[in-house]
């Protein structure tokens, strides 16, 4: 959506979109598809075959002790999602300047320099 | 069908000896430690910026174990291991998102609000709101939500504090001699006689103690202690998962039995006794006299009329496998026999899957006792993946340790390190909790104190009391480290956000930092009087907060710091239309007789995808439909001035 300002910004040559802003902006997208990603793995898994109309306990699937639905469904997704998730944090995700710590504002700036009640510890 | 002899008898915290009190009080030392520890550091500087956001310098695990500690509540120690025992594996469905959880919940906004944060000196969520949309009463309004909801959840907190304390203490000595010292004194109170003494004092126990340490040490404080709490939480449950699994027989084993038991039947029995005064709590085991008798767990404190009868409550335990193993006396259950049960007015099974078929416990939608669909039907389903996940991103408790951390490369560790530390806690937690059906039959009845149960039970069956002192001591530092944020939380919402932003701008340090501990202070003892009377079930008032919460912040936080198009009308719009959806819908639901545990789910969605579709929407709306935000607005938010080569070139 473009809008007047951010039009007139744009055109202005000594200005260019915050490099930290576009950054986090890609890779919340990225975020958003990798739980989308999971969101349909598990649902689609656990759906079709965590919601049996019978069950006959006797001859019940599981894995390693786990219920085979979970163990599809949650677990293994689980241990995908760690492991993308790391590589994520650790290879896609950019490093970048926060900037300064502008105190706490002005108003801030000026209860600091206001005299203390009593003494100040600042 | 079921070896005997790897079945553990439960037992109290009496039993385990009191060993296990000494490591749980060496526990609460070192919090106060390390609270006092962190009162130094507000010395030489900057009162507000230290004490509500420890001068913004988490490092990796401060920050990994802070953001993780203040997620994994009382809830999670406590509601969540009480709705596992009582629904079974499904449990594992519900809390599926938790998979994704660190990455959406830091992810998402951790960067770019940190930011902005810094760039505006914002402290507090709505300090960056204000900033960003040049409106006090927006931000205003953003403060009176954050410290309603706030408020309700710490309630829930506490309660779940006071539980856990309770548990520890069980038959203590000193602690049964005090307790009657404030029973007398309750009942000689108008106002109070009718609380459980054992309660309000754990209450006030508790109370006294979070808000001791949080006033004196500020943000350190909670995050040091919230560094020692989620080391302790994640110790714990690695502790219990091997202990469970051992002492049931095998994984294997358990699911197997689970997949065979049937869900106890709502009951209301009529009771009788010739003693006097006799004392018939909740959790008191009773049984006909026919043979086989019929075993009740009666789920209130009986009241006994002149002729020594009193009708109450309770579950009758229907599943076989259940009954043979307390008959055997495979596991430790004791009837009351100077009571006798004259009537059985009834015994209805539970909703879902009404009737006896096994297999409940292992499938989904879980059986539920008043549900027709289940616990979880597929809608529900759909909807708490979106819960945790995409919800927990709006909660502004997470987003203030997003501002506090003090480089990016802190947050990409810290992001790792929490996945790794959730697949440690809330997988193995399901599991725990699953073979806990076995070892502690007919919990229904006190299913929120489960988690204490079970580690007192766990521990004392390998003979190690003292252990029990550090598993007890995960719930509490669960619920310890969300009560402390949630405080500072309000604190610096009403002494920034709205003492210093409108009522005296010029207020001195020594002011601010007066009002600060008198404000924490009050807050506490406000929360402990509500929590006198708390809502029964823990898990689904957390629940509630959260939800509304996120269909509360998310979009308007979202919107501010992604979309340059976003204006001030559309921001209120967006927060307003998030909460009166979200809360409309819970009470059309309490309307219609359902109760505060079911809000109405129009398409079968829960709340907060309603809540936070409506929030976004909104936003977009009437964010066109007013007049962009000002140039210079979109400037500092959204550009910066392009870096100039050494030659004068850009």
């Amino acid at each position: 959506m473009n809008i007047p300002a951010a039009a007139a910004l744009d055109a202005d040559p000594d200005l260019e979109p915050d490099p930290l802003f576009l950054a986090a902006f890609r890779e919340a997208r990225w975020i958003l598809l990798m739980w989308l990603s999971c969101f349909a793995w598990t649902l689609t898994v656990c759906l079709n075959f965590g919601y049996p109309e019978t069950v006959d306990p006797l001859n019940f699937p599981m894995v390693l002790g786990i219920p085979a639905w979970v163990a599809w469904g949650i677990a293994f997704p689980w241990l995908i999602a760690n492991v993308v998730t790391i590589w994520f944090c650790l290879f896609v995700m950019e490093d970048a300047d926060l900037g300064e710590d502008s105190g706490e504002a002005a108003i801030s700036d000026a209860s600091a320099n206001a005299p203390a009640e009593g003494g100040s510890n600042v | 069908m079921f070896e005997a002899s790897m079945l553990y008898a439960p037992t109290t915290f009496a039993a385990a000896g009191s060993s296990a009190l000494v490591t749980f009080c060496l526990y609460t030392l070192a919090v106060f430690g390390l609270a006092a520890l962190s009162s130094r550091l507000l010395k030489n500087r900057n009162f507000l910026n230290e004490y509500f956001l420890g001068s913004r310098s988490l490092g990796v695990w401060a920050l990994a174990l802070t953001f993780a500690a203040t997620s994994a509540s009382g809830g999670s120690f406590t509601g969540f291991p009480s709705l596992i025992y009582t629904h079974g594996w499904v449990l594992a469905l519900w809390i599926a998102s938790y998979m994704i959880f660190p990455i959406c919940t830091m992810g998402l906004l951790g960067k770019r609000i940190n930011q902005v944060a810094r760039k505006t000196g914002a402290i507090t969520v709505p300090d960056i709101l204000r900033d960003r949309f040049q409106s006090a009463s927006f931000a205003l309004l953003a403060t009176a939500l954050l410290v309603f909801f706030t408020c309700v959840n710490l309630v829930g907190q506490f309660k779940a504090g006071s539980m856990i304390l309770q548990t520890l203490l069980g038959e203590n000595a000193t602690y049964q001699a005090l307790r009657g010292i404030v029973g007398n004194f309750l009942q000689s109170s108008q106002l109070l006689a009718g609380l459980d003494p054992g309660y309000f004092l754990c209450l006030l126990t508790f109370g006294v103690a979070v808000i001791i340490y949080t006033t004196w040490g500020g943000f350190h404080a909670v995050v040091w202690t919230d560094v020692m709490q989620g080391i302790v939480m994640v110790l714990g449950v690695i502790i219990m998962l091997p202990l469970a699994i051992y002492q049931v027989g095998g994984l294997q084993h358990a699911t197997e039995t689970l997949a065979q038991m049937v869900p106890p039947h709502r009951a209301e029995i009529v009771i009788q006794t010739d003693v006097e005064d006799l004392d018939v709590p909740k959790g008191t085991w009773l049984q006909t006299d026919d043979s086989p008798s019929r075993i009740f767990r009666i789920g209130e404190a009986a009241a006994f009329d002149e002729s020594g009868r009193a009708t109450v409550k309770g579950i009758e335990i229907v599943d076989p496998g259940d009954q043979q193993r307390i008959r055997s006396g495979t596991v430790d259950v004791s009837f009351e026999e100077s009571v006798a049960i004259v009537d059985v007015r009834k015994s209805t099974p539970a909703a879902y899957p009404g009737d006896a078929r096994p297999g409940v416990y292992v499938t989904a939608p879980g059986p539920d006792a008043t549900k027709m669909d289940g616990m979880l039907p597929m809608s529900l389903a759909f909807s708490m993946f979106f819960y945790w996940a995409i919800s927990g991103t709006g909660q502004p408790s997470s987003m203030v340790r997003l501002m506090a951390f003090k480089n990016t490369r802190t947050l990409r560790i810290s992001i790792a390190s929490v996945a790794m530390y959730f697949s440690f806690i809330y997988f193995p937690l399901v599991v725990i909790f699953c073979c806990s059906r076995l070892l502690l039959p007919g919990m229904e009845v006190e299913s929120d104190r489960i988690m204490p149960q079970m580690a007192v039970t766990l521990t004392s069956n390998i003979g190690a009391g003292w252990l029990a002192g550090l598993l007890v001591a995960a719930p509490f530092a669960a619920v310890m480290s969300t009560v402390d944020s949630f405080l500072l939380m309000i604190s610096s919402a009403v002494v920034r956000d709205y003492y210093q932003r409108n009522v005296n701008p010029d207020a001195s340090q020594r002011t601010l930092q007066r009002m600060s501990y008198t404000c924490t202070i009050v807050v506490g003892i406000g929360v402990v009087i509500a929590a006198l009377n708390p809502p029964e079930f823990l898990q689904y008032l957390i629940v509630y907060v959260g939800s509304g919460l996120a269909a509360c912040f998310l979009a308007p936080m979202s919107l501010a710091l992604y979309w340059k198009r976003m204006t001030t009308s559309g921001a209120f719009a967006s927060m307003l239309g998030g909460f009166l959806c979200h809360l409309s819908l819970y009470i059309v639901g309490w309307l219609r007789g359902d109760g505060f545990t079911k809000p109405m789910r129009p398409f079968s969605l829960d709340p907060v995808v309603i809540g936070i579709v409506m929030s976004f929407s909104l936003g977009f709306v009437v964010s066109l439909l007013t007049p962009p935000p000002p140039k210079e607005l979109v400037e500092k938010y959204f550009y910066t001035r392009r870096k100039k080569t050494p030659d004068g070139e850009q």
